[in-house]
């Protein structure tokens, strides 16, 4: 039994030992979050759902504000809509990866009306009971490597297939690069009509929240301890914009009143359309740097 | 709980563990140890249907010990009837009310006189069709006097739930599995070993394998009249595949899970598709429930003692009743019955016995002969797979007739090349540990480094090419 014991837990820890390696050097390419959970705690956060985990990159932000006050480097840790939205799990998870150490930070929340959206059935109280199983929602431990919690939780996220084709690369400062773009225009509109597909169904099934908008004030609060917010409405192609629109048709003004009431900047990039998309409404990699640029200065003016 | 799936992972080391160090000393604690262990196993799925299992050994536990106290012949017939009922009782309820309901219904309509057939929202128990079949050959076996009762309630209740095969076996015979829980286990580290080797081999059917057929398969069978006869002909063979990979798999980590705690269980597949016919093909397929149709249906029925019209009788039966055990669909049974076809001119050519070997046994490579054998043989069995895969029957013919069309020799619309490598890869292995126990034999490699690195290689190879996670299939059966 002893021998048995001996080479099993041998055997295993050269596993894990292999497995831990494969998962540092590959790890950026075969899962859309795990990296978000190997970095020690962070400052100067940017949250959002995937417009802002590909479309604003930490490294163009912090090359433009070296020269301010801000503490950087700046962390995207934004995720996709499936998980991105303002609510109690959600600030909870930017307070276990929020270093707390500066007063000094500057926090980029990304505003879409989806992340302030309620998605449940009329007839139920909204929570966030349907996505607390999803990382970050389900991660206490948001800083080890390897992070064993992940593994455990949240395994079958990942695309180990993900190293041969390399389409998206998470990047150690959060933000993530999609190297998987239309070859054509075709292609282009084809995937373009399934963005928009989904957002139609968003519309007719969900609908604007009193709810989300307490905790997007929630979160401005918190966040506000510890350094200056900026409330961003990225660019994207006006076909969204029309649905988005007659989804919140107030939605601009309504995020112009929390900006005012807690003396915060809000801007609004959702009806410049000039920065490349894959899809119509996620900023490819060029249009991601030009966008960043962008940021940095119109934040820079303030 | 799924064995493929994190919880198993954490939950099989703690079982081992605490099997070997903290009961081992203390037999009835360890067959305790078992029982809790697989009550939890199952109740992870859904803890209701534990009271099934565990009235269903209630009944056949009592019911054994009457059959020892009584002689009277009648009395005996009734408790075994009792057994039979309380058993199958459940089965048909559970697995079989709907679709009586809607074929009575369907046949009135047929009949100019249509009503409605009500409906029950029934939720199929996981496994249900593995223990009733290991109970029912208890109390079956006790009655022909051919097994003792026991007396062993804990023996008896870890015997019926023994979580390695609850849920989709292989069906052990109590005369086999039952008396294991009375003896000591004495920890047998090439077992052991052996059964880990086991285990990660069926991982590979099942997660390598299955899961990426299943991919396609579905793809293919979802929308069957968007695709061409060769690409049709393709969906058919990744179901072949993915039937195999997912349910010898499952078996290969049932059998290896139980040698890890001293139990023998009963081999299940012996690499059917390298058979050379069809009764051949099932003596190597599913093997513990053709043995449990054969010992408790065929051989009662008459077997093959009688004359021409009984044997042909019985096949028919046998198989067809086979087929209803799958499912409770028409499907099924059109599998069950075209199988029958396939094996009747062996019977009664009295060729159903003549490849009881291993094909090419010693050799590396089959005749041309064998080989033409096996690749018809192959064939048979895609097609009648066709039936057991179908959504109906409409279905079914409806995709066999595109098969057969012109359309089959145009180029496949899709070819998943990585799916039909690891295909390729797979078949490779088992033919060369064809005359193994199971797929995996690396014992005749005698450096260690070497064995280690090929298990970390096929552990990898599971980690990098894992499909999509899907359920194992049988456990709908």
């Amino acid at each position: 039994m002893y021998k048995f014991l001996t080479k099993s837990l041998l055997f295993t820890t050269l596993l894990i030992l292999l497995f831990a390696i494969y998962l540092n050097i590959f790890g950026k390419y075969i899962d859309y979050f795990y990296e978000k959970f190997t970095t020690p705690k962070q400052f100067s956060l940017i949250i959002g759902d995937s417009r802002a985990k590909g479309g604003i990159f930490p490294k163009v932000l912090d090359s433009c504000l070296k020269s301010t006050d801000y503490q950087t480097p700046t962390y995207n840790f934004s995720f996709t809509i499936a998980q991105s939205i303002y609510g109690p799990s959600y600030l909870e998870a930017i307070k276990r990866k929020l270093n707390t150490a500066s007063n000094n930070q500057l926090f980029i929340l990304q505003a879409t009306p989806w992340m302030l959206a309620n998605r449940e059935p009329e007839t139920k109280k909204e929570s966030d009971s349907s996505f607390v199983d999803s990382p970050p929602h389900n991660m206490m431990n948001m800083i080890s490597n390897p992070n064993i919690e992940y593994l455990i939780k949240n395994f079958d996220y990942f695309n180990f297939k993900g190293i041969f084709r390399k389409n998206s690369v998470l990047y150690k400062d959060g933000h993530s690069v999609n190297n998987n773009l239309p070859k054509n225009e075709l292609v282009f509109q084809k995937w373009k009509k399934i963005q928009l597909d989904i957002f139609l169904k968003w519309k007719n099934e969900w609908r604007p929240s009193e709810y989300r908008m307490n905790w997007l004030q929630n979160t401005v609060t918190y966040l506000q301890q510890y350094g200056t917010v900026i409330i961003v409405r990225m660019p994207f192609d006006q076909e969204f914009l029309e649905i988005e629109n007659r989804f919140w048709p107030e939605f601009d003004i309504d995020m112009e009143k929390i900006a005012n009431d807690n003396k915060l900047i809000y801007l609004n990039y959702s009806t410049k359309s000039d920065w490349s998309t894959f899809d119509g409404h996620h900023l490819d990699k060029y249009g991601a740097k030009l966008f960043s640029q962008r940021l940095s200065n119109d934040i820079m003016k303030y | 709980m799924l064995f493929n799936s994190i919880e198993f992972g954490i939950f099989l080391p703690i079982v081992f563990l605490l099997y070997w160090f903290v009961t081992n000393r203390n037999l009835k604690l360890q067959n305790l140890l078992l029982l809790v262990a697989s009550y939890l196993f199952y109740g992870w799925w859904d803890w209701r249907f534990l009271s099934l299992i565990i009235f269903s050994s209630f009944v056949d536990y009592y019911i054994g010990i009457w059959l020892s106290k009584t002689h009277v012949e009648r009395t005996r017939k009734l408790l075994l009837a009792t057994s039979i009922l309380v058993n199958l009782g459940f089965l048909g309820f559970f697995k079989y009310f709907n679709f009586f309901a809607e074929s009575f219904a369907d046949a009135f309509t047929l009949l100019g006189n249509p009503i409605d057939a009500s409906r029950l929202n029934i939720v199929l128990p996981v496994g249900i069709s593995f223990y009733t079949f290991q109970t029912l050959s208890y109390s079956i076996d006790v009655y022909k006097r051919k097994l003792a009762p026991t007396h062993d309630i804990t023996a008896f209740f870890a015997f019926v739930s023994f979580f390695p095969q609850l849920v989709a076996g292989p069906i052990e015979r109590a005369t086999n599995l039952l008396p294991q829980f009375y003896k000591k286990r004495n920890f047998d580290y090439s077992k052991a070993v052996d059964g880990l080797r086991q285990i990660l081999w069926g991982l590979f059917k099942k997660v390598v394998i299955a899961d990426n057929c299943a991919t396609y398969a579905n793809q293919i069978f979802n929308n069957s009249d968007d695709y061409n006869g060769s690409t049709l002909v393709l969906g058919a063979i990744f179901f072949t595949f993915q039937i195999y990979g997912d349910f010898s798999g499952y078996s290969d980590i049932a059998i290896g899970t139980s040698r890890l705690f001293g139990f023998n269980l009963k081999k299940n597949f012996a690499f059917p598709y390298f058979s050379r016919d069809i009764a051949e093909f099932w003596r190597r397929w599913h093997i513990s429930l053709s043995t449990w149709f054969r010992d408790y249906l065929y051989i009662p029925l008459g077997g093959s003692r009688g004359g021409t019209w009984m044997k042909v009788r019985n096949t028919f039966i046998i198989f067809i009743v086979s087929g209803f055990w799958h499912g409770a669909n028409w499907t099924f049974v059109i599998w069950g019955a075209l199988n029958a076809f396939y094996f009747l001119p062996l019977l009664l050519l009295n060729k159903n016995r003549t490849h009881t070997d291993t094909v090419a046994q010693g050799k590396y490579l089959p005749t041309l002969r064998e080989l033409f054998n096996i690749g018809i043989t192959f064939a048979l069995t895609v097609l009648a797979w066709v039936f057991f895969r179908a959504e109906n029957i409409g279905h079914a013919f409806s995709y066999i007739s595109e098969i057969f069309s012109k359309s089959i020799f145009t180029i496949p619309e899709v070819i998943p090349s990585i799916t039909i490598a690891l295909i390729g890869f797979f078949v490779f292995i088992e033919w060369i540990n064809r005359e193994e126990e199971y797929g995996l034999n690396l014992l005749k490699i005698n450096s260690i480094v070497l064995r280690w690195l090929l298990y970390i290689l096929i552990l990898f190879i599971v980690l990098l090419f894992r499909g999509d996670s899907q359920g194992f299939i049988y456990f709908q059966f």
